[in-house]
């Protein structure tokens, strides 16, 4: 079973981009989470939290809540990333209140079925009658029907993990 | 590299890649399905064309990270 600090990196790994983009994140700290996304090295949480502010304002406020102390309590982090985090932004919480609806759309995780295997570690995957390929590189033994779960351009978990 | 934001494709490859511009840089990348075509707005993530993006929405999404708060 994944540690919070990996399924908290996996799932928020791809908006770091926009927060490199928007200037909100330095190059070097984007290529410090890059490696560790690649290589599964570990980031202290502190790390983690001064660099997604927005997702963290979001976690404790979950956790108060569901009245559990740490905000990096495993429950709280997986509630927040397959059950909440797609109500921000259908409240279009922060950021999200200037974004698009499509790319609102693409900041949402979705269960999808993966419905082709790609070359260069993709998978094609339907949801909600969408078909897109996504990087399969977090998902081991993919396969055709398997569910998963996937947030931007990547599958982060298989939906029985 | 993930990019998750959008860039114009300039050139569509015989091999099954294109070029896509964004502004400061341009990148090739694999398109893996046979809706895109040029001047269209793509999101790609790991060299790979993952997305493509209404070019009003390409547009607005750029502006609305510029002023990213």
């Amino acid at each position: 079973m994944m540690s919070s600090e990996e399924l908290f990196l996996k799932y928020s790994f791809p908006c770091a981009h926009v927060l490199l983009q928007a200037g909100a994140m330095t190059k070097e700290r984007y290529t410090e989470l890059e490696e560790s996304a690649k290589t599964g090295k570990s980031l202290s949480r502190e790390l983690m939290e001064s660099s997604f502010p927005s997702a963290f304002r979001r976690l404790e406020e979950l956790a108060k809540e569901m009245k559990i102390e740490d905000h990096w309590d495993i429950r709280v982090m997986k509630e927040y990333w397959h059950k909440r985090h797609n109500k921000f932004i259908d409240n279009r919480d922060g950021s999200y209140a200037k974004f698009p609806e499509v790319f609102c759309d693409y900041c949402k995780v979705h269960i999808a079925e993966i419905v082709d295997i790609l070359p260069k570690g993709f998978l094609m995957v339907e949801y909600n009658k969408t078909r897109r390929p996504v990087s399969g590189d977090y998902i081991s033994n993919a396969k055709i029907k398997d569910k998963v779960r996937i947030h931007h351009g990547h599958a982060i978990e298989k939906v029985d993990d | 590299m993930c990019l998750s934001i959008p860039g114009k494709v300039i050139e569509i490859k015989k091999d099954g890649s294109c070029v896509v511009d964004y502004e400061a840089e341009k990148r090739t990348a694999t398109i893996f399905t046979d809706d895109i075509k040029v001047g269209d707005y793509v999101i790609v993530s790991a060299k790979v064309v993952v997305m493509k993006i209404p070019k009003d929405q390409a547009l607005d999404y750029l502006n609305a990270i510029k002023d990213y708060s």
